[in-house]
């Protein structure tokens, strides 16, 4: 190397230690926020702060404040039941619109499927206005020591955390609006809905909590535990707490269809009416009934057939994914006009939900001259008493005799005479065996329905043995048979 | 009254059971509304566990299980948490079926009609209706086939129920087009159109008309079991019980015969022969 080529004097770097520390926060989601799919917002607003006489205060060097989801949820539709499966989107269930409220904000991680358009109807016409995008990450477009962003709620469900963070700025703990920040520093992630004990279920929610008595105690997202009404070992109602907690939209039709959470003390069964029944003394099972407005709120009809519901079908929680255990199906009540048949529960049951392809009931016939006055009721207290795995109190009759059937003790006949599973009417003019040969039955005409599900396998009125039924004189002891009867007992809804 | 206090009755018309329906001139239709209040239903699922909790908390104080208080006290809490929902009741001494009208879309405005229709059913039977958590009350209205002041043309209908002097509860508005023109001829020698036709007669009263549809089916399949059930029904009705029973006896053989595996018994049909089995039997209690 010559003398020419001598390199010039090398710049002596000095770093110059930054003198002022900066932090910054966010404030805390409010207490009573829930998340609502219909255009839900929150406002978060994040400062920045300069560290003086050992405290945070306000305001500190202006930045650009950037605001991100550090998670999200993303489940399909906007809650359980809504939409179907092949029309819902898993958009990022909270994001940042795009919209004048963010006109200060660059938006960035657009995170849209943009075959799907998400619904702009949930429950009233356009009460989900339309949009393109699920902005993820807003930074402002200039140095501000506080700014404040708007989320935006697509989901029952939705949950995430939220973080603010600015160049040079340590993160301070989230403070509740309106009062001074954190002393200390710390991770300043806030969690949408407020959720502290982890369950993704908005501490405000009633779902958040089990309880016995005055004791309360976190509810695993993912459990299932209903017990009332309380039956044989048969806790749950095939939808976990998370899932009752993102609710359902139901309502008899379309105009009136409302959003709602269900109890996860109480077991649920969902309904669609197509003509208009009711549910007759089916309340009478302790379930909760709810009604849906329409086949796209269980993910469609099966096509008819005397077997399980095509799959995928019929499934009220079809848009489930986060914190599931399986598919729950719902029940579909029609009108029928089959002859010789009050109703019929078409599937491959007496069973669960998921075995009832629909339950069918003949309104005509049900309501005809010298029917009792609850035939209608009954029937379809009775058919969906089916679906729910009730079975009849025994076995049909087996034999005739002298021209009349004869009824064997715990048949169909049997048990408590007040119960809607119970054959009424049927044993009319029967004979019953008594062990010393052949009675016949006296009953009224008609015979008054069962108006409720049996709590026991005791037989009552003309089933308990010297009873005064209406003067029947084969009244005998006739308690339903092996495990039958005691219908209360044998309902379970939970299909998996 | 403004949307939110809207009484919890949901109205659901049909025609011919149909959310619309094409009718021809020599085709009968029904319109059919069914009322109900679903939100007594739900009402009614959500208390029965609370009433079962106050049979147990009774059954425990009798059985000196419990001090008064704390069970009265139990007692208040499980109904203080009953959901109340209204009741309402819809009808008079004319009869509920007489609160029902129909409404169609006549140059832009809604108009009640004043079509020929006759009453053919209404279930419960009583002149007034509760509208509670078990009942569901449907009524039937009927336009004859060939009826002279029959309407022609497409309408946009909907049924108008009114619950209470100041409550008007409306169903959906559906399609329905009245046509000048006869069935084609294939369609009006199905099976299910002369039953159609048959049921109608039936409910109609005019009995020797129904069983004419009836005769016709059963020339072309004598093993038609909903026309061997509804020449039951036609008989009964006429007073005739030996060719009743021995229709519905028929039926029943039928029904055993087409679909044995079917898991739950013709009840209905059963009952029917068996209340005509006990006719004779004089000392049937009546209910």
């Amino acid at each position: 190397m010559s003398g020419k080529d001598e390199e010039p004097p090398k710049l002596v770097i000095v770093q110059v230690k930054r003198s002022r520390r900066l932090g910054i926060d966010l404030t805390l989601t409010p207490q009573d926020w829930l998340p609502d799919a219909r255009n839900g917002r929150l406002v978060f607003t994040s400062r920045i702060y300069e560290f003086k006489n050992g405290k945070w205060s306000y305001p500190g060097e202006a930045r650009k404040i950037t605001f991100s989801f550090k998670e999200v949820s993303k489940e399909n539709g906007i809650c359980m039941n809504y939409p179907t499966k092949d029309t819902s989107n898993t958009n990022p269930d909270l994001f940042f619109p795009d919209d004048d409220s963010m006109k200060e904000f660059a938006l960035d991680e657009d995170e849209t499927d943009k075959k799907k358009r998400c619904p702009t109807e949930i429950l009233r016409a356009k009460d989900n206005p339309a949009h393109s995008h699920h902005y993820l990450k807003a930074t402002t477009k200039k140095p501000v020591t506080e700014a404040t962003v708007t989320v935006r709620c697509e989901d029952y469900g939705a949950f995430g955390v939220l973080q603010a963070i600015a160049p040079d700025c340590e993160t301070i703990p989230p403070r509740e609006k309106n009062v001074e920040p954190s002393e200390g520093i710390g991770p300043n992630d806030v969690k949408i809905p407020r959720d502290d004990n982890g369950n993704d279920i908005a501490d405000r929610a009633p779902q958040d909590k089990k309880r016995f008595l005055f004791v309360r105690w976190t509810a695993p997202a993912d459990e299932d535990e209903d017990d009332t009404p309380h039956t044989d070992d048969h806790k749950g109602d095939g939808l976990t707490n998370y899932e009752e907690y993102r609710g359902f939209i139901v309502g008899k039709k379309l105009i009136n269809k409302r959003h709602i959470r269900t109890d996860i003390n109480n077991k649920d069964v969902f309904i669609y009416d197509k003509d208009n029944l009711l549910t007759g003394f089916f309340s009478e099972s302790g379930l909760i009934i709810h009604f849906i407005p329409g086949p796209d709120f269980y993910n469609g009809n099966s096509t008819e057939k005397d077997s399980s519901p095509d799959a995928g079908t019929q499934v009220i929680n079809c848009n489930r994914g986060h914190a599931s255990g399986g598919e729950q199906h719902g029940l579909r009540l029609v009108k029928i006009t089959a002859a010789g048949l009050y109703g019929y529960t078409y599937g491959s049951g007496p069973g669960l939900p998921k075995v009832t392809n629909r339950v069918g009931i003949n309104r005509d016939l049900c309501t005809g001259v010298g029917e009792p006055v609850n035939q209608l009721s009954a029937t379809i207290a009775h058919e969906l008493g089916h679906s729910v795995n009730v079975w009849h109190h025994g076995q049909l009759p087996s034999h005739d005799h002298q021209g009349v059937t004869s009824d064997p003790s715990g048949g169909v006949t049997s048990g408590n005479v007040s119960c809607v599973i119970r054959y009424d009417n049927y044993r009319r003019i029967w004979c019953h065996d008594t062990g010393a040969g052949h009675c016949i039955h006296k009953i009224p005409n008609p015979e008054p329905t069962g108006t409720t599900f049996c709590d026991s396998q005791d037989g009552t009125g003309c089933n308990a043995s010297g009873s005064d039924y209406w003067g029947d004189p084969c009244a005998t002891t006739n308690d339903a048979a092996g495990d039958k009867g005691n219908c209360k007992s044998h309902i379970r809804v939970k299909d998996w | 009254m403004g949307s939110d206090e809207l009484p919890p009755i949901d109205v659901l018309c049909r025609a011919n059971d149909e959310e619309s329906a094409t009718v021809y001139e020599d085709e009968p239709l029904i319109l059919s509304v069914a009322i109900v209040n679903d939100a007594a239903a739900t009402a009614a699922s959500y208390n029965t566990p609370l009433k079962d909790q106050i049979k147990e908390l009774e059954r425990r104080f009798k059985a000196e299980k419990m001090e008064e208080g704390e069970f009265k006290r139990a007692v208040e809490e499980a109904e203080r948490r009953m959901l109340k929902v209204k009741i309402y009741r819809l009808g008079g001494p004319l009869g509920w079926p007489h609160f029902i009208k129909f409404q169609a879309l006549m140059e832009d405005a809604w108009r009640y009609v004043d079509w020929p229709l006759k009453l053919l059913k209404h279930h419960p039977e009583s002149l007034v209706v509760t509208l509670d958590a078990s009942t569901s009350c449907f009524v039937e209205f009927g336009l004859d086939p060939q009826e002279a002041q029959r309407p022609i043309g497409e309408f946009q209908v909907k049924a108008v129920v009114e619950i209470a002097k100041d409550i008007i509860v409306e169903s959906g508005v559906f399609t329905l087009n009245l046509l000048k023109k006869k069935m084609p001829v294939a369609e009006r020698n199905k099976e299910e159109t002369l039953l159609a036709k048959g049921r109608y007669a039936h409910k109609r009263g005019l009995y020797e008309e129904a069983l004419g549809y009836v005769q016709t089916i059963l020339k072309a399949d004598p093993h038609s079991l909903p026309a061997l059930d509804l020449l039951g029904d036609i008989e009964e009705r006429r007073g005739n019980l030996p060719a009743a029973l021995s229709a519905y006896e028929k039926a029943l053989e039928e029904f055993l015969k087409q679909l044995p595996d079917v898991r739950e018994p013709p009840r209905a049909l059963e009952n029917k022969i068996n209340r005509l089995r006990a006719h004779d039997l004089k000392d049937l209690p009546k209910e």
